[in-house]
């Protein structure tokens, strides 16, 4: 595993530990609310509008961390009639498309976060850009995995390249190692 | 908009998954048509992950990760060997049976599929049942995990056509039941032929009740999360919410099977799970946005309309479509990008959007379990060893079940309706 490798699989590694904190975070949230609401009668101020941000950050994130296992859902039945080498080419056309599409996303999304970010939340009366960065630090991260795979497959070469399969990971997720 | 589809076709076939798909058609489209639009790809983005209903998705998930790990397949499983383990075909009527309670605990046939798969096709080609059996049974049984609420699909459908999660859940009960009921004879027909073994289940009432037992914390579970929803005690999210608390109390307290490293491990799964799915939702909504400024869905709608259908025919045309694209396009993006299609022209003729809700959900279960894009197959590949192929083949006649009770729904709307309308009113 190249020093690029091992930087990533901690990095990963890292971010779905920060994603299950979310995730754990938000349902303390929400059953919090129902708790206060009948026990109480009472409730969190902005508690939706928080659980909410939490959310698409957990996303954000979590569609990042999806494309560094390279896992998203896709059709590969028709790749997997291909000679070896085609399917090499192609993943490595997929990797650089899905990567410029969220370099684009990146570079697009601060004109739409200098227009609309500084209006504040109504209930929280925090400003909007600070939900709306989770758009380009998501896609910036998946931009840079896609760069890191576009790499790999490159040195790696068609002899080595396995097609990856449904639902399997192909950087080892945290155990599997 | 033909450069559009066609462009997101060809990804498609590339390989390129598919949120990423519908992201990189509307790009080429906002680049060669409107580059003025650009700045609306991250704003539609966001605007299809911004949403407090949707964040039932990940707390189901998580539920069902939970359940998994707390150790419920087997226990769901002994329950059912009680009841239908000694007849003919005894381990395929008990396959079907933990189908119809794990789908009302899970609310996602590809955990159904990975779970009971895993403890019960390698238990049934031990007992001499043909591997393609097993495996196809296996698959097509997971369908009720998609029907029988709680379901992430009805989640996503009742998000977008602006319905109720409670009467969508409800609508499912019959026709989920229905599906059980179809598989579970002909599991037992085709075992009577085919001399498929009984299982030896020593029935005292001692041991029945003791199962009963055993198992009630679990089987109360979807009737807790489905009935907070139903009676208006709390939202979906809410009720998955208290539903992941359920599970964590069951699993670690009373089944006490999940441990800590489970319930991280299931975190992990459910958030990046949850990622995947979203992205394809979030990207959905974009591509939506692109097709309705092409004025697609109108277009589409006026044509179905003027085809003069009435209210069966035209819910007839959706199971046709449904499962004819089924094959072709996963659960949920087919839901998000039909349902602005079919859903004018249905509230037109005068059909209910539950009716059509459970109907067009119930379709794209059958097409989870059809090659090409198949999750449950592909799934079920994995966890059997099987080929696709194989498992569609052994599934098939099962499947059938599903189809039967789409044109019975189609054709008895009440077959849905009545509970919703009886429980929660008109």
């Amino acid at each position: 595993m190249s020093t690029v490798e091992r930087f990533q699989s901690g990095v990963v590694s890292w971010l779905e530990n920060a994603i299950a904190v979310l995730l754990v975070a938000i349902w303390f949230v929400v059953a919090a609310l129902v708790a206060l609401r009948y026990v109480f009668n009472s409730s969190i101020p902005g508690g939706n509008e928080v659980v909410t941000m939490l959310f698409v950050y957990t996303t954000a994130i979590g569609a990042a961390v999806g494309l560094a296992r390279w896992e998203h859902i896709g059709i590969s039945f028709l790749l997997e009639r291909l000679p070896n080498r085609v399917q090499w080419g192609l993943d490595l056309l997929r990797t650089l498309l899905v990567g410029i599409l969220n370099a684009v996303i990146v570079a697009h999304s601060f004109t739409w976060i200098q227009t609309t970010g500084n209006y504040l939340m109504p209930s929280t009366g925090l400003p909007r850009f600070v939900v709306q960065l989770s758009i380009p630090i998501g896609c910036s991260l998946g931009a840079i995995f896609c760069l890191i795979r576009l790499i790999r497959l490159y040195r790696e070469g068609s002899s080595e390249f396995v097609l990856p399969e449904f639902g399997r990971s192909t950087i080892p997720a945290k155990g599997e190692e | 908009m033909a450069v559009l589809l066609v462009t997101l076709l060809v990804l498609l076939i590339l390989g390129v998954p598919i949120a990423y798909s519908l992201g990189l058609s509307s790009l080429g489209y906002f680049v060669l048509v409107h580059p003025e639009l650009l700045q609306v790809l991250p704003q539609r983005l966001f605007a299809g992950m911004d949403s407090y209903a949707l964040i039932a998705l990940p707390l189901f998930i998580f539920m069902g990760h939970l359940m998994n790990e707390g150790g419920i397949t087997q226990r769901l499983i002994d329950f059912c060997m009680i009841f239908v383990g000694r007849f003919a075909g005894g381990l395929g009527l008990v396959n079907v049976g933990s189908s119809m309670l794990f789908g009302g605990i899970s609310g996602s046939s590809t955990s159904d599929t990975a779970s009971i798969g895993s403890v019960l096709i390698p238990e049934m080609r031990r007992r001499g049942y043909p591997a393609s059996f097993a495996a196809g049974l296996t698959v097509a049984s997971s369908t009720m995990g998609m029907i029988i609420p709680p379901s992430i699909p009805m989640v996503i459908f009742a998000v977008t056509a602006q319905e109720s999660v409670g009467r969508l859940f409800l609508g499912g009960v019959i026709p989920g039941l229905l599906v059980g009921g179809f598989q579970l004879l002909l599991v037992f027909f085709i075992a009577r032929r085919r001399a498929y073994p009984k299982e030896t289940v020593p029935l005292t009432f001692q041991l029945v009740v003791k199962q009963v037992l055993r198992s009630a914390v679990v089987l109360a579970m979807p009737l807790f999360v489905v009935g907070t929803v139903v009676f208006g005690v709390a939202t979906a999210t809410e009720s998955a919410a208290l539903g992941v608390g359920y599970a964590l109390l069951v699993g670690a307290l009373v089944i006490r099977h999940l441990s800590f490293r489970d319930v991280l491990k299931s975190l992990r799964l459910a958030a990046i799970t949850s990622g995947k799915i979203m992205m394809i939702i979030a990207f959905s909504q974009v591509f939506i946005w692109v097709l309705a400024l092409e004025r697609g869905p109108e277009i589409l709608s006026r044509g179905i309309e003027s085809a003069g259908l009435g209210p069966t025919g035209l819910l007839l045309l959706v199971i046709g479509v449904v499962l004819i694209l089924g094959t072709f396009v996963d659960v949920s993006p087919a839901i998000l990008l039909l349902t602005p299609v079919f859903l004018p022209s249905i509230l037109a003729a005068g059909i209910s959007p539950v009716l059509f809700g459970v109907v067009f959900v119930s379709g794209l279960a059958v097409g989870a379990c059809t090659p090409p894009v198949g999750n449950c197959l592909n799934v079920c590949a994995i966890v059997s060893g099987l080929r696709i192929g194989e498992i569609f083949y052994g599934a098939l006649p099962f499947l059938g079940a599903n189809v039967l009770m789409l044109v019975l729904i189609s054709l008895f709307p009440s077959l849905v309706l009545w509970l919703p309308n009886l429980i929660m009113g008109r």
